[in-house]
């Protein structure tokens, strides 16, 4: 028996959920955000439709592996994908929502919340392509669960951060906005850990405690992602922000510098989750 | 303050362990065995995998010995989400048979493999 890894499904992989994680961290900031944004959002519009076309990219990269054939795949198999199996009309759901959610953003500046309600369906589909969909019955339900409530945890922490990153240029009030920010990071970091763990002992399970080693690898370089992203994120909350009362134009000089090495971060982390979804755990 | 969510997530998965199913798709049983031979050949091959496949994309290809008269597309089994099989033509005369599989996983990952079997031949009366 043999496995190899595409690595344009790996890329592929990697824009689509960097992007709508991009997007639910927008919208989701959106919400919460101390003050409306002055207009309407370049990065939130641009996010969604490039999500659209990485979700449909990605049906056609599968569609080429399942069929097996050299060059592209016809629109028939395309098609076949996208009717026939559960990957495949998980991405035309993200795509649609994500679509749906570029034109709405580009028709109106408020509505926020079906926004919001868009992005999570467009992140959330993705659950459904991947390691997420190996169980079936109950466990198979719990684990798509746990796997969607992460990618929408650590989208509403780190797909947030470029537009915290540029309202603390302009904020006013920026204690309060960073108060707002860590109430919700505090809670998504929380669900990340918990459904982050829960993941892994799915994965453990599967691999009947048979971990491979290019899989550990990976997930080794992920976790010190991770813990870099900790650390930063400690410092951010317990240091920079208390420092906003007394020095505010230093701190909000060093709190946007931390939230561009937290994004650098976040991408090395992305990288290696996109990576992990394409091994075998057992290799 | 997380530790005890975590452990209540551990434990939860855990619990659920009994439903365990494999990541990716590998050959976990044939019918006629891998390597085994058989006084008479089937009428169709059964292959099961350790994980839930896609059928429309999953091949399988048989050859045999001379005469043999080839098989036919692979199609669900009822019930079993991760198998297929393939039915056999006639005639299936003695010999070793070789199959080849490429299989596409509920989790996109494609997987390939072989394996062979012996039809004997038959005694005389």
């Amino acid at each position: 028996m043999s496995e190899t890894v595409d690595p344009a499904l790996v890329a592929v992989r990697f824009f689509a959920y960097g992007l709508a994680m991009l997007a639910f961290g927008r919208a989701s900031f959106d919400v919460y955000a101390t003050e409306p944004r002055p207009g309407r959002s370049p990065l939130l519009a641009a996010a969604s439709a490039l999500l659209a076309l990485a979700a449909l990219a990605y049906a056609v990269l599968l569609a080429r592996e399942a069929s097996g054939a050299a060059g592209w795949p016809d629109a028939a198999a395309v098609a076949m994908v996208c009717s026939a199996t559960g990957f495949g009309r998980a991405l035309t759901v993200s795509a649609a929502a994500a679509l749906a959610l570029a034109l709405l953003e580009l028709a109106a500046r408020q509505l926020r919340w079906p926004k919001l309600a868009l992005a999570a369906v467009a992140l959330g589909a993705l659950a459904f392509v991947g390691h997420g969909a190996d169980d079936t019955g109950l466990r198979g339900g719990v684990r798509l669960a746990v796997l969607a409530v992460h990618l929408l945890a650590v989208a509403a922490w780190l797909g947030a951060l470029p537009a915290l990153w540029s309202a603390l240029a302009r904020e006013r009030r920026p204690l309060a906005l960073l108060d707002r920010f860590g109430w919700v990071g505090g809670v998504s970091l929380a669900l990340v850990l918990v459904t982050g763990c829960a993941t892994l002992v799915f994965v453990a399970l599967d691999a009947r405690g048979g971990l491979g080693r290019g899989y550990v690898q990976t997930l080794v370089l992920k976790l010190a992602f991770v813990g870099g992203l900790l650390v930063l994120a400690a410092v951010n909350r317990f240091r920079l922000t208390p420092m906003m009362a007394r020095a505010p134009e230093r701190a909000r000089r060093m709190l946007r510098a931390s939230i561009i090495a937290e994004q650098v971060l976040g991408l090395g982390a992305l990288a290696s989750v996109a990576l992990l979804g394409q091994l075998d755990p057992t290799m | 303050m997380v530790t005890r969510p975590i452990l209540v997530a551990v434990a939860t998965a855990a619990a659920l362990a009994p439903l365990a199913a494999a990541a990716h798709a590998f050959l976990q049983r044939a019918e006629p065995r891998v390597g085994s031979e058989v006084a008479k050949a089937p009428p169709a091959i059964r292959l099961s995998f350790t994980e839930d496949i896609v059928v429309p994309f999953s091949r399988v290809a048989v050859s045999g010995p001379p005469g043999f008269g080839g098989a036919g597309l692979p199609h669900a089994v009822a019930g079993d989400a991760r198998s297929l099989a393939v039915d056999l033509k006639r005639p299936a005369p003695p010999g070793a048979y070789t199959v080849r599989w490429r299989v596409l996983s509920v989790d996109t990952h494609v997987t390939e493999g072989d394996f062979s079997f012996q039809v004997r031949p038959q005694a005389a009366p």
